[in-house]
């Protein structure tokens, strides 16, 4: 393989790139998906491909080419090569890259139950014995679950010398269901995922935290009452606190997004290169993007440029710290890359995107940020939400949440809107829950043409905001 | 293995394998892609789109498994043992009820006019002059900054069934997506066609950059309920919500507003919607769907009333409705959306809204509640204020919410002209005329 990926990497070079890189991966990708108790989709795919990535002149070039062969790699690269230079001529800027350490490494992620043991029998009877346990709760109405596993083994080589061979398998599931109680309906969807062997199913410990979702969203339905209307405090759970990092902190800190590379269709940011240092939130602010999380949506050592990975500290104290960075954005800025280049699978360009994203926990229990407000929600999670193209206009409109009055939580509240501007949210954090309260959820994180949907998680502790406008 | 050839062995293999329903689906092709920002082209990509997927069901009627796999098709041992892979595969999985076989029959196909142009796929680095074009006309019109895509594409299709299917087609497409951006403000607009000669990507281009300037210094705005003109492609980012909802397997699981709204208003009776599989030039047309069936025009909505669901064979079957030949295997699937335009010029339109907005695009569109449509949407780009059927200003940060069938059946007009939009957001092909929905409902951060 290693040999294939040194002769693409070569071409590109002969052909007048003066840098290129090379992947090869092969996706062994085993889905399946339910609607109610019927299996409407089963399939397994082990696709091999190589995707190449050269600089030449101002501009960059990619080819994805499906189980490669040399003279496939030939004849692309050399084609794409001579496309890249007539676009290049466009060019005024310089196109830079960061120079970076070459690494040679290999590395996987252990699997306590490799994926290849379980049968597709007992994958796909998952989903249906999840479904039946739901389909007893009175609630309950109707659902699509999809259950994934994927093992990705994927060499990678640069003209800079760096060579990483890695093994990453990974299970995901997406759920959506609806719940019907009191004459009015809700819907809960949500997504798991993690790197690891079937011990990563196993930990999402689904009949008991799917029975829960359900049984509390009836209770939303059975006894809540309407949103209170006026300024009120809101205390948000680690699901909450999490879309609100990765849309409104994770999304704008991505330094392409910031210097408008991505500016047609994922959008642009509110935040510039010059406002590091900047406060846009509370003192008890405090925000890190990783990789580095075991057995987490988005873990790797490496990206997909080489590059080693390291925690991004992107909120401290309150005060911008840095950027989420790749070799191009960096070496605008005049920094070394920290490793944010991702890509969602081989065919796709590799972008600056979030990992693992969170609210670092600070020293109040939930409860404590509970008894702080007179009146106000606890928001648990959400299902709508959205946000403008410049991570500024942020919504999230409450699923599971419950009234709080003099500082304690009383009945269930039908559908509050947290609707508020980027730096009034962060502004107006209050207390931060500690570790009790610390978690993690999966994102399917959106960007780029053709869009690429890749495993993120978000969260952190519960936040208390002060002071927003219901 | 040739690619076709592969397709034929597959076929007689899983024959001979005892697969009962079989559809294998050959595609060979290339995409490319300038992707620019800032003036600068900063990514210019080509994939090759070969593919070989099959789908196959096993046993008997009424308690058929199914399955589906894309296959790895260079050598032909390694086809075999991929094939007996999957035949176990599929023994092992639960009966898929839902699924009640391939449509039988005789078929009469038609070519589908003008969907391919040999010019596209001998385009090559000839797309460069069209690209540095396009991004200095845009700055020549007084955009600061542009970004987006300029995209092609172009292959062929061949279908081969267990029923006797055995049809092809090749199509091509073209796409300028740009963004013109000044300081505070932008306009984005597509172009979209399948042959080169009706690619008119200039007057888009001018568009963009004009209503990027004509948007600067916008304000806040007062939230409260507002009449407002979608422009084609936000208003074609509705109707990609609409079309979605119509979809028999959605209408299923919960994730479409068109529950038991079968022969019901849905929308103001101004507005109808066609899904049509074989609109000449349509960037989502082919001769054939998924299963095999003739593709053919539906009419989804007629004058407010829902007149069908989109559906494949067996999802027709389950709602006893007739066949739309919209299959998707697994759900079906819409092809060009189309909604026929109205009486008033454009121009019309935004003379007679005496106070109001026209919003040019949007994104995000996202549900609280599938069943109820309970929505909500982030206007972007350009974001007119409009007094006495004039453009006074431009507004800012803010977000329109509601239901979906509240919302169309607040339609009060449509312009007399199509536009043609596929984007992020409407990634269903669609045409539509710019749309005036009264009373809706906007709040501002």
């Amino acid at each position: 393989m290693e040999d294939l990926l040194k002769f693409a990497i070569s071409v590109a070079q002969d052909a007048g790139a003066n840098w290129a890189e090379a992947r090869y991966a092969l996706e062994d990708v085993t889905s399946f998906y339910y609607d109610n108790n019927v299996p409407v989709s089963s399939y397994y795919t082990k696709d091999n491909s190589i995707f190449v990535r050269f600089i030449t002149g101002n501009s960059m070039g990619t080819v994805f080419i499906p189980e490669p062969t040399r003279g496939k790699i030939g004849s692309a690269v050399k084609k794409q090569v001579r496309i890249t230079k007539a676009a290049s001529r466009i060019n005024k800027e310089e196109l830079k890259f960061s120079e970076e350490k070459a690494h040679s490494k290999k590395y996987s992620v252990k699997e306590k139950i490799k994926l290849n043991s379980i049968s597709d029998e007992k994958k796909s009877k998952t989903i249906l014995e999840l479904y039946n346990s739901l389909s007893k709760l009175d609630s309950f109405d109707s659902s699509s679950i999809g259950l994934k596993t994927k093992i990705t083994d994927k060499y990678y080589m640069n003209s800079d010398g760096s060579n990483i061979h890695s093994v990453i398998p990974e299970a995901t599931m997406n759920y959506f269901f609806t719940v019907k109680a009191n004459g009015k309906s809700t819907q809960r969807m949500n997504y798991l995922a993690g790197k690891g062997g079937w011990e990563t199913v196993n930990n999402w410990n689904l009949n008991k935290t799917l029975t829960s979702e359900v049984k509390n969203l009836s209770n939303v339905l059975n006894k809540g009452v309407a949103a209170p209307k006026g300024v009120m405090d809101f205390v948000v759970g680690h699901e909450v606190t999490g879309i609100m990092v990765h849309e409104s902190v994770g999304h704008p800190y991505e330094a392409d997004r910031i210097m408008g590379r991505e500016s047609a269709q994922a959008g642009e940011s509110f935040v510039k290169t010059d406002m590091v240092g900047r406060r846009v939130g509370s003192d008890y602010v405090n925000i890190i993007d990783t990789s580095l999380m075991k057995n987490s949506a988005a873990y790797y050592l490496y990206d997909e440029e080489g590059v080693k990975a390291r925690d991004k500290i992107l909120m401290k104290n309150g005060l911008i710290n840095e950027f989420m960075h790749d070799r191009n954005s960096s070496a605008k800025m005049g920094l070394t890359s920290n490793a944010s280049s991702r890509i969602s699978d081989n065919s796709k360009e590799p972008l600056i995107r979030m990992s693992n994203t969170y609210v670092v926990p600070g020293k109040s229990s939930e409860s404590s940020l509970i008894k702080d407000v007179k009146r106000g929600i606890y928001m648990k999670n959400f299902m709508e939400w959205n946000i403008d193209d410049t991570r500024y206009n942020f919504k999230a409109k409450g699923n599971e949440a419950y009234l709080i009055e003099n500082g304690e939580v009383t009945k269930p509240v039908l559908f509050p809107n947290l609707e508020v501007d980027t730096f009034k949210m962060w502004s107006s954090v209050d207390g931060v829950g500690n570790k009790a309260s610390f978690g993690m959820v999966g994102g399917p994180c959106g960007k780029g043409e053709p869009m690429q949907g890749v495993p993120t998680s978000m969260g952190g502790p519960s936040l208390l905001l002060r002071g927003i406008k219901l | 293995m040739r690619l076709n050839a592969a397709q034929d062995y597959t076929l007689k293999k899983l024959k001979s394998l005892g697969a009962k329903d079989i559809v294998i689906t050959s595609h060979s092709g290339e995409s490319f892609q300038n992707k620019f920002a800032n003036n600068e082209v900063v990514a210019n990509k080509n994939w090759d789109t070969s593919s070989l997927s099959v789908f196959l069901s096993i046993g008997e009627d009424g308690s058929l498994k199914t399955s589906g796999t894309d296959i790895s098709y260079s050598d032909q041992t390694d086809i075999d043992k991929q094939l007996i892979r999957l035949i176990k595969f599929t023994q092992n999985n639960p009966i898929n009820k839902n699924f009640s076989g391939l449509p039988t029959g005789t078929f009469r196909y038609r070519d589908v006019r003008g969907i391919y142009d040999p010019e596209i796929k001998s385009l090559g680095s000839k797309a460069v002059p069209i690209l540095r074009d396009a991004i200095d006309l845009a700055n020549q019109k007084g955009a600061e900054r542009t970004a987006g895509t300029l995209s092609h594409s172009y292959g062929s299709t061949r279908l081969v069934t267990s029923t006797g299917v055995d049809e092809s087609y090749d199509n091509s497409n073209i796409s300028l997506s740009l963004r013109s951006l000044t300081s505070d403000s932008s306009a984005h607009k597509v172009c979209v066609a399948t042959n080169i000669k009706e690619f008119k990507y200039r007057p888009k281009v001018i568009q963009s950059a004009d209503e990027a300037k004509l948007a600067s210094y916008p304000e806040k705005i007062k939230s409260g309920k507002y009449d407002i003109i979608f422009q084609p492609m936000a208003f074609a980012n509705l109707v990609n919500e609409v079309g979605r909802a119509t979809i028999a397997e959605g209408v299923e699981t919960g994730s479409s507003f068109y529950l038991n709204k079968l022969n019901k208003q849905v929308t103001n009776e101004k507005f109808s919607l066609f899904d049509v599989g074989n609109l000449a030039r349509g960037i989502g047309s082919k001769p054939f769907d998924s299963e095999g069936r003739p593709t053919k025009a539906t009419e989804l909505i007629s004058s407010g009333t829902l007149k069908t669901y989109l559906n494949n064979s067996s999802s027709a079957k389950r709602f006893k409705l007739q066949p739309t030949a919209n299959a998707g295997l697994l759900y079906a699937q819409p092809s060009n959306l189309v909604v026929p335009i109205g009486r008033k010029s454009d121009e019309k339109l935004l003379s007679g809204l005496d106070d109001g907005l026209m919003i040019t695009n949007s994104w995000y569109h996202r549900y609280q509640n599938y069943l109820k449509g309970s929505f909500s949407v982030l206007p972007r780009d350009a974001i007119f204020v409009v007094k006495s059927g004039r453009i006074i200003g431009s507004a800012k940060d803010i977000r329109i919410s509601g239901d979906m069938i509240n919302l169309m059946k607040n339609i009060d007009e449509l312009s007399n002209k199509k536009e043609r939009i596929v984007n992020w957001e409407s990634d269903i092909p669609t045409e539509v005329p710019s749309g005036r929905i009264n009373n809706v409902n906007v709040t501002s951060v």
